[in-house]
């Protein structure tokens, strides 16, 4: 055990000195992550349902409606991360109260990552088989059924997929977070590791980013495994 | 049961106007088995689709048990659905779902208390023949028996009416015939209407007691079809048959043919269509017996639709031109259409043979 520890601190010395500060920053991005996906999540899902819905040959089609929020998510979806941190402060600071700290880096991340997710989510439901939903809707399904018993029932393998992939992008906007006091590994890897000339913390910081990542993916795929029939 | 009345279907797309149905007018009664055929693009789906609604006619009405079902809200449309059940080509079927839970799903908004679904599942996997296969899911069954998952699932709501959409054009023959069986069964003991859309005659003239042919969005022709398959009127209406009677198939044969071919001035080909009684009456042998003009059989076929027995002969009758003449005119006093072949188009339709050097006999 301490060989292995000795070993650790030979190689990487400044990692191993703020051990505290590693499982702080994982911690911070964890919460981030998690906050923002259950939210983003939430709200994309929604946002995805209404455009497959109100698409042309949708089950609620509103040609009109769709093109508004199509155009909002285009839009949004086109607007750099880093600045959108910047446009929103005043937002975050109505919501949250401060416009510093890891909770307040919350709020941008989750508006970022909405457009994105929404079209995923879109394309994802628009794999379900049409003739599907003919056939819930020729045995008298309403919407809110077709919209649960089919398209999300259905599309659900290829939901997960989205959400996976739409997760590690969210870990990547959560590295931002740092501009503004927001923490995380991202931070660690750019305050310590490259402002200070310690390389082993930034590459500590990436091999632990890359185990979230993989862990998110792994989970995603025991969930497509289990759901796909 | 089913009355559509002066449908008209007009789908836009690039400033282009598409006609998919053009004022069709139809009346489907209680206990039909009735079959709308034509080649794809002729607007057969989109015309069967007007009868839930799944497509809203331009228009038109379309009543159902007296009702117009054009007036009924959403609300009113969803029940009204709920009795007319309908299966696809492609199934159609949810993959997320086991077999029980397909057939299940058509029955979430029903009152009925669970025990009571589950049971009427089973009853109903038992009618298609897949009372085993409750708990696999669709994509491990075979075409047919995917089918009969969705006939199951279509029959969940005890509907009045089913709309069969092309259902068997993805199965092998064998298959197609079992599903048709089971569709017929249906017809007569439970009674239920059914509307089969499809572009293979085959099928009518299995299990149809009414035949509608479209072309172009509009119906040619319609009528019972037993009457339709001795009398079609409509060059498409007899394309289809000469199809499904394998009289097309026939003749690409026998343009090959030697008898065809040194065909000499004493004979004449012809072709005679009978229906029920006159197939039993030795006719062939009249013809010798009061005309002497001898029969060669070139081709025959003898179709039992809905118990009348229709005939089909390609025969060579020779003898002089009198006495073929008046042999015809005998076999057309027995209720025997006469037709004479004056060419026979080869099966790649680039060809044509003439076959008869002596017009107009008839």
């Amino acid at each position: 055990m301490n060989q292995i520890a000795a070993f650790l601190e030979s190689i990487a010395p400044n990692a191993w000195g703020i051990q505290d500060r590693i499982l702080e920053s994982t911690w911070e991005t964890i919460y981030m992550t998690l906050i923002a996906a259950v939210i983003a999540g939430a709200i994309g899902i929604i946002f995805g349902v209404i455009l497959v819905v109100t698409n042309k040959q949708g089950i609620l089609e509103r040609p009109k409606f769709y093109n508004i929020l199509d155009q909002f998510v285009n839009t949004g979806r086109s607007i750099p991360f880093i600045i959108l941190m910047a446009l929103l402060a005043p937002f975050t600071r109505a919501i949250v109260g401060t416009t510093i700290g890891t909770t307040a880096a919350i709020v941008p991340i989750v508006i970022g990552i909405i457009p994105f997710y929404s079209r995923q989510v879109e394309n994802a439901l628009l794999e379900v088989d049409p003739g599907i939903v003919e056939a819930a809707e020729s045995m008298g399904s309403s919407p809110l059924e077709i919209i649960f018993g089919v398209y999300l029932k259905e599309g659900f393998p290829s939901l997960v997929r989205v959400s996976a992939v739409s997760i590690i992008n969210l870990i990547g906007l959560t590295t931002m977070a740092g501009v503004v006091g927001g923490g995380g590994l991202g931070d660690l890897a750019i305050a310590r590791g490259y402002n200070r000339y310690q390389l082993d913390v930034t590459i500590v910081s990436t091999l632990i980013i890359i185990l979230i990542v993989f862990f998110t993916q792994w989970v995603g795929r025991i969930l497509i495994r289990k759901t796909s029939h | 049961m089913i009355e559509l009345n002066q449908i008209d279907v007009h789908f836009e797309s690039d400033k282009k106007i598409i006609h998919a149905v053009r004022n069709v007018s139809l009346t489907i009664d209680k206990g039909d088995v009735f079959g709308i055929v034509g080649y794809s693009g002729a607007g057969k789906s989109t015309l069967v689709r007007t009868i839930n609604l799944l497509q809203r006619p331009t228009n038109g009405s379309v009543r159902m048990n007296g009702q117009e079902l054009l007036d009924l809200n959403p609300k009113e449309l969803r029940t009204a659905r709920k009795k007319v059940g309908m299966i696809f080509q492609h199934f159609n079927l949810m993959n997320a779902r086991t077999v029980a839970g397909n057939v299940l799903y058509a029955l979430r908004s029903s009152k009925l208390p669970v025990e009571e679904k589950k049971r009427k599942v089973t009853e109903l996997l038992e009618l298609v023949g897949l009372a085993d296969k409750q708990d696999v899911y669709p994509s491990q069954l075979s075409g047919g028996q995917k089918q009969r998952v969705g006939i199951a699932r279509a029959l969940a709501n005890d509907p009045e009416v089913l709309l069969c959409d092309e259902a068997t054009s993805a199965l092998d023959p064998k298959t197609t015939l079992s599903i048709l069986e089971l569709v017929k069964d249906l017809n007569e003991k439970l009674g239920l209407t059914i509307v089969i859309i499809t572009h293979e005659m085959e099928v009518i003239k299995e299990i149809c007691n009414k035949v509608a042919v479209m072309e172009n969005g509009a119906v040619v022709e319609q009528g019972d079809v037993v009457s339709i398959f001795t009398d079609p009127k409509d060059p498409l209406t007899q394309e289809f048959i000469n199809t499904a009677t394998h009289i097309d198939q026939a003749l690409a044969k026998l343009a090959k043919h030697p008898s065809v071919l040194n065909i000499s001035e004493d004979d004449t080909i012809v072709r005679l269509s009978f229906v029920g009684e006159s197939t039993n009456s030795p006719l062939i042998s009249s013809l010798y017996s009061k005309f002497t003009v001898t029969t060669n059989i070139l081709y025959g076929d003898i179709e039992i639709l809905h118990d009348t027995p229709i005939g089909n002969l390609i025969v060579t009758l020779s003898g002089t031109t009198a006495q073929r003449k008046s042999a015809i005119e005998y076999l057309k006093s027995q209720d025997v259409k006469v037709q004479q072949l004056e060419q026979i188009r080869l099966h790649d339709k680039a060809k044509v043979v003439s076959i008869n050097r002596e017009k107009h006999i008839l």
